[in-house]
């Protein structure tokens, strides 16, 4: 009974993954499709992993689909107009991480709910992006040796893969065993206290919204370096997925607090389900709300109180 | 007679909050209810109000027994309550709130305004109370809100006003026009219980007075047979004695903490006192004068208007907790859920939140150590008895006691050299309490001074070497523990002279 509550949404995960391999023996249980399912999940576990800071100080960062979609087009805008890519790349993730800065300051100094506030932004970076793009798709003239980075492999893995466990097991890393981490769960679990104890609560909520930031924007060079392209509204699918992804994986361990190899888990669930059930060819809108009962199911077994 | 409770016995597990208690109320009378902290005042009104079902007893209102099952219940026999805040909603104007719960007066389905003004324009001028409705209520004053609250009681016609305190964020002035009020209440024939701390309060505005001590009804008697030194006599029991000192050897001369001439913007005027090395300095005050607003004050919490702070003697510029801990000041504050310890964080990561960066690795400054976090606190928990199976335990699941027990841990990790406690045994049974109390005194014998600040006279006469009286946000008296009395204490506290003791 105990270890249902505890370990409830792995158990769950690997039912998933027998039962679909019962249906399509041939086509699901390979490591073709198993590798094709940490390709799909890769971007949005690396946004996700911002997504997952956020949660833990107890704050809602709305704009990383924005900043993902503008990372893309101005990654690509810069390369077509003759900059080196990896110069190209590294102002991206720059003004990436400025817009995570200016969401922490207007968050903490201005004292106007991070739900409101990356709304806000959120609209403005979009447009922006517009502005930038005059709304059309950027495809030619992105150098082929930036499309590495989203369709390259390195012994068979693809480089997004390698990128996500990279990222993931950075995070998983700071979040804990550094003091970084430590401060990002006490702000999450009572400001007042962390403040009262010596924790510059403001820095870190930027610190936080900055790597989020950081993640978003360099989700979004991996998207167009993976289509090859890239367009004003690309990132858009990854808002409501990051944070699906995040309050699944509250519930994947222990203690029901946002975790990074939680947020993978419920990244792996939601890809799973996508892919298994495209195989056996169930429509794309009953994976949606499959997806959105399971997310329900899951924190009201665990009990999660966000 | 209005109400009549007889024999009003209420047990708890444990504890016994009421036994056999008297209570009467005549029609248009003020019956001041008054007594220590823990006395039975707040457990007689839940009674009243519907909130806890007596263990034993009757209630007769005009003659008639009833039975109070539920606040719904109380309302409709003819109770109102007025707490001590927290009555309005905010963002509602005052009509809005007076009216509130009840159904407003619409025509074609909308809410009629007209009706509803003219009838809340009735009710001021039949109690003759002048207030303005209209503004939303977070903008009116202490008094004004009050007194929407004392119209939103009266709208339901009641034939029992309960006030819990009602002047406690009030002015000497607006006091006094409460009182005007509560005299023209009584010409309405409404019965009042007036439960105040405060006994000047008390002689302004009761006709009769009953007394609780422990549970019990120690007296009860008309205003003219009153006299002050009388009622804390009942208060505090029949002798007065200077309660045993657990205490620790006598302090050193070496002044920790001194205050000079401080002011704040929150209201403390010339604020002088000395702390020294390995003194437990206690602070006693009714609510509201200012002994929280002073440790916050330390804390760097309040605004510093005037005055010095020395740390030994070095002066200081406390303007942030932060800036507070690095001089080795640290607050064990009164709502430890909310200002002491993280609920969701286990045992060892609450310890060491303010040594985050002390305990880092010497060659990987930002990772943690979590071998010596974890060494850490089990000295802490060994040294202060923290009962938990490791220290991994989420601080959620540990007693009151262990709770504060890992509050005052973490000053001593951060090596404070001062500790100021906010009510530390505040919700604690008595054997956390004796704990606590050890752990205070264990402290003071290695030198570490401490503030106590307490609503509990015993408390204080029991581990303090001084006390310190708070009144209108000024010290009134600071006195050796062992040269004073819990008389004397309360009638400095109450503003009352001491020349009769």
């Amino acid at each position: 009974m105990n270890i249902f509550k505890k370990y409830g949404t792995l158990i769950a995960l690997v039912f998933i993954y027998i039962g679909f391999s019962l249906f399509a023996p041939k086509t699901f249980p390979t490591s073709r499709n198993l590798i094709n399912i940490l390709l799909q999940i890769s971007l949005l576990t690396i946004i996700s992993q911002g997504a997952t800071l956020i949660v833990i100080i107890k704050d809602f960062d709305l704009s990383i689909a924005a900043i993902s979609s503008l990372g893309g087009v101005l990654a690509a805008g810069l390369m077509v107009n003759g900059v080196n890519i990896y110069i190209a790349i590294l102002i991206t993730l720059i003004i990436g991480v400025i817009m995570g800065i200016v969401n922490g300051l207007i968050v903490s100094k201005l004292n106007i709910s991070s739900f409101i506030a990356t709304l806000a932004t959120s609209t403005i970076i979009g447009g922006i992006t517009f502005w930038y793009t005059q709304g059309s798709t950027i495809f030619s003239g992105i150098p082929d040796s930036f499309l590495i980075f989203g369709q390259g492999k390195i012994w068979g893995i693809p480089i997004p893969t390698i990128f996500m466990f990279l990222i993931l097991i950075i995070t998983w890393f700071v979040l804990s065993y550094t003091e970084l981490g430590r401060k990002f769960y006490a702000i999450g679990g009572g400001p007042e206290v962390a403040r009262l104890s010596g924790i510059n609560v403001d820095k870190t909520r930027v610190i936080a919204f900055a790597i989020s930031g950081l993640f978003a924007a360099f989700t979004g060079i991996l998207l167009a370096s993976r289509l090859g392209s890239a367009h004003p509204t690309a990132g858009g699918g990854y808002l409501l997925k990051s944070y699906a992804a995040v309050f699944l994986g509250m519930t994947v361990f222990g203690e029901g607090k946002a975790n990074a190899f939680g947020t993978f888990v419920g990244a792996l669930i939601m890809g799973i389900l996508a892919n298994g059930l495209t195989i056996l060819d169930v429509p794309y809108y009953f994976q949606d709300m499959l997806t959105g009962v399971i997310i329900i199911i899951a924190l009201v077994a665990k009990g999660v109180k966000i | 007679m209005l109400l009549e409770m007889r024999n009003i016995t209420k047990k708890y597990p444990g504890v016994i909050a009421l036994y056999k208690v008297d209570f009467e109320l005549r029609a248009g009378e003020v019956m001041a209810l008054i007594g220590q902290n823990g006395a039975g005042k707040t457990t007689l009104v839940k009674i009243l109000a519907g909130a806890v079902r007596p263990s034993e007893g009757e209630i007769f209102l005009k003659g008639k027994r009833i039975s109070i099952k539920s606040p719904e219940v109380a309302y409709s026999l003819g109770f109102s309550f007025i707490y001590q805040e927290g009555g309005l909603i905010n963002g509602l104007s005052g009509i809005e709130n007076i009216f509130i719960g009840r159904h407003y007066p619409k025509r074609r389905g909308i809410i009629n305004w007209r009706e509803l003004t003219k009838n809340g324009e009735e009710l001021k001028k039949r109690f003759n109370i002048e207030v303005e409705l209209k503004k939303p209520v977070e903008h009116l004053s202490p008094l004004e809100r009050k007194k929407i609250e004392i119209l939103k009681a009266l709208s339901r016609e009641p034939k029992i006003l309960v006030l819990d305190e009602p002047t406690a964020s009030l002015t000497k002035r607006e006091t006094d026009q409460l009182f005007n009020i509560i005299k023209s209440l009584k010409k309405h024939g409404i019965g009042i219980i007036y439960i105040s701390h405060f006994l000047d309060e008390v002689f302004k505005v009761a006709d009769r007075i009953t007394i609780l001590r422990d549970g019990k009804r120690v007296a009860m008697l008309p205003l003219e047979k009153a006299t002050k030194d009388m009622l804390i006599m009942y208060e505090l029991g029949e002798e007065i004695k200077t309660f045993k000192n657990i205490g620790s050897q006598q302090f050193q001369k070496e002044k920790a903490l001194e205050v000079i001439n401080l002011s704040t913007s929150s209201g403390l005027k010339n604020i002088n006192f000395t702390l020294h090395r390995g003194e437990i300095l206690g602070i006693f005050g009714l609510g509201g004068q200012g002994k929280t607003r002073l440790a916050m004050t330390l804390m760097g919490n309040e605004a510093i208007l005037d005055g010095e702070i020395k740390i030994y003697g070095v002066k200081v510029n406390i303007s942030s907790p932060m800036g507070a801990l690095k001089k080795g000041i640290v607050l064990i504050p009164q709502d430890r859920t909310k200002h002491g310890i993280i609920e969701e964080l286990s045992i060892a990561q609450n310890l060491t939140l303010p040594i985050l960066s002390k305990i880092v690795y010497k060659k990987l400054p930002l990772v943690l150590n979590l071998k010596e976090e974890k060494k850490l606190t089990y000295k802490i928990m060994r040294e202060l008895n923290i009962k938990a199976k490791n220290h991994r335990i989420l601080i959620k699941n540990l007693s009151g006691g262990n709770k504060q027990k890992v509050v005052i841990g973490k000053g001593i990790l951060k090596k404070a050299c001062i500790f100021i406690f906010d009510e530390p045994t505040q919700g604690l049974d008595i054997k956390a309490r004796e704990e606590v109390y050890e752990h205070l005194i264990r402290l003071s014998n290695k030198g570490i001074s401490q503030i106590v600040i307490s609503s509990d006279i015993d408390e204080l006469f029991k581990i303090t070497h001084r006390i310190m009286v708070m009144k209108d946000g000024t010290i009134k008296n600071i006195l050796p523990t062992k040269e004073t009395t819990s008389h004397e204490i309360l009638s400095i506290s109450y503003g009352g002279n001491n020349e009769h003791i």
